[in-house]
């Protein structure tokens, strides 16, 4: 269990013909609890999309739990929660329906979702606080609720790492501690956690490590810090800025 | 009296053409949904009309090389989809205007082959808008092995095919091969689409795949509901269709796809009063 989820080493990533990022050296160890921090365009998503495959690498080596990508076949030790709600619409889908799709890297093949899959399911809500919305549609949900789903989803699977791409972006200010402290009980259960975030905020006292992104490379690594709780930047978020005074983070 | 007679279910059963038309009706509702809805969720509605524009191009090629033109269109129709599948993997920016190439590229590939053909305007539209009385033994056959086959794919693979549909990013964290995943999406779109064009024809191909699945998703509250409503509708659908088109005398093209519009707009307004 002590190899490390992720591992990469020199990667160069690029979106078409640009690098976004460039010699980046990072390696995930079991356990942490880990916070990718940057501005707009800093390439945090692109990072973490790179960490998961769904970017070919320009350069590099990347290893997921000692296994180089391309051989990577242990998928259900992976849960995903992706920025945005990518479906919306199209057909109704129950909130069971997309948990369930979480499992489907461990469900049997050609069949149904069994009892099995149903009851880690109804777990995985649990631990999000929606074991009661199990049979509405998704999008009669709130942003936030949604995004329970999805970390549900990712957690039905019962992976060892977790990586949640922005999950607090459109989670009004009374949930971010709730959802701050599930991550953290997922954490102390000894998960990993990978979060890309825009700063730490409600997340400052739990985090074990910040990395934050710039100038197409890491710019530090290491324990967060308080300059990380409230990071300046061009586009401004007034109801989160509003709803969340600049208290030291001692004071939280 | 005699309208009595001639609206009882019973007559439109004792010709044999009907009778023909009515089991590929029943198979093709039955497969049409049961693969649209994957196309739907993924907001991909108009890809089987994209396939039945290709599929044109290989009905004409049918026709001008003396090949049986249900062969000719899978070929086409398959290869298109293949074609369309990749652009739509690869990116966002040339894509749209890609699919507009392929599109009018099969419709004018059609008509050149068809001119050089010099084959009949009947034989054509009965391609075009369908045809009960072209319907033979042959294509009952191949309704029902394709329905078969289209089931069969969609109920196997209904976890892994709506991992894909629905999140493509996450389906790839899971381990999912995504890229045979969707052409297999599109080959079986691209085979449906073959067959189906035989009774509502080329030009309406993509009604059945998809207005089944629009009216049931009025009323459903999850994928399976939709799943299991859209296929009822669109078996009912076909064979009404075909039915009031033998009483009228009009294409069954027309009557399946405006009845198919007719109980879209019936669930719609349901939908908005019981809200």
């Amino acid at each position: 269990m002590s190899t490390p989820p992720f591992e990469l080493r020199g990667g160069t990533i690029a979106l078409g013909k640009v690098p976004v990022l460039s010699g980046i050296d990072l390696t995930i160890n079991d356990g942490e609890f880990l916070v990718i921090l940057g501005s707009n365009g800093s390439g945090k998503t692109t990072l973490v999309r790179a960490l998961l495959g769904l970017i070919p690498l320009a350069q590099g080596e990347l290893t997921l739990f000692g296994t180089p990508l391309g051989r990577f076949r242990e998928w259900s030790r992976v849960g995903y929660v992706p920025q945005r709600f990518s479906a919306t619409a199209g057909v109704p889908v129950s909130v069971e329906e997309v948990v369930l799709s979480g499992r489907v890297s461990v469900a049997r093949r050609f069949r149904g979702y069994g009892k099995d899959d149903r009851e880690a399911a109804r777990e995985a809500l649990e631990a999000v606080q929606l074991a009661g919305r199990i049979h509405d549609p998704v999008d009669e949900l709130s942003m936030g609720q949604q995004q329970r789903v999805l970390i549900a989803r990712a957690l039905a699977g019962g992976p060892d790492v977790l990586v949640l791409d922005e999950p607090l972006a459109g989670v009004d200010q009374e949930r971010q501690g709730n959802f701050a402290m599930t991550l953290s009980e997922l954490n102390r259960s000894g998960r990993t956690v990978v979060l890309v975030a825009h700063e730490l905020g409600v997340l400052q006292s739990l985090v074990s490590r910040a990395v934050q992104l710039g100038d197409g490379r890491i710019g530090y690594d290491g324990p967060p810090l308080d300059e990380h709780f409230h990071i300046e930047h061009i586009h401004h978020h007034p109801g989160i800025e509003a709803a969340l005074p600049n208290l030291p983070p001692e004071a939280r | 009296m005699s309208s009595v007679f001639e609206i009882c279910p019973f007559e439109v059963c004792t010709y044999p053409f009907m009778q023909r038309a009515l089991i590929a009706a029943f198979f093709i509702g039955l497969a049409a949904p049961a693969i649209g809805v994957f196309l739907v969720q993924r907001r991909l509605s108009l890809m089987g009309d994209g396939i039945g524009h290709v599929a044109f191009a290989g009905v004409a090629a049918g026709f001008l090389f003396g090949i049986a033109p249900v062969w000719t269109a899978l070929i086409a129709a398959v290869i298109g989809a293949v074609v369309l599948e990749l652009l739509r993997a690869r990116g966002r920016t040339a894509g749209d205007v890609a699919l507009a190439l392929i599109f009018y590229g099969g419709i004018a590939g059609g008509v050149f082959m068809i001119s050089l053909s010099g084959s009949s305007n009947t034989n054509l539209i009965s391609y075009l808008f369908g045809s009960v009385v072209t319907v033979d033994e042959a294509d009952v056959t191949l309704s029902a092995v394709v329905a078969g086959c289209v089931l069969g794919i969609t109920y196997l693979l209904r976890k892994e095919l709506f991992a894909v549909c629905y999140d493509e990013d996450v389906a790839r964290t899971s381990g999912l091969n995504v890229s045979a995943l969707n052409i297999l999406i599109a080959v079986t779109a691209a085979v449906t689409v073959a067959v189906t064009m035989r009774v509502v024809g080329l030009l309406l191909v993509s009604a059945m795949l998809v207005l089944p699945v629009a009216a049931a998703l009025q009323l459903t509250r999850s994928f399976r509901a939709t799943v299991i409503v859209s296929l009822a509708l669109g078996a009912v659908e076909s064979i009404g269709g075909l039915t009031v088109a033998f009483y009228g005398d009009v294409y069954p093209a027309a009557t399946i796809v405006l009845g198919a519009i007719a109980v879209f707009g019936a669930a719609a307004t349901f939908r908005m009063v019981a809200r």
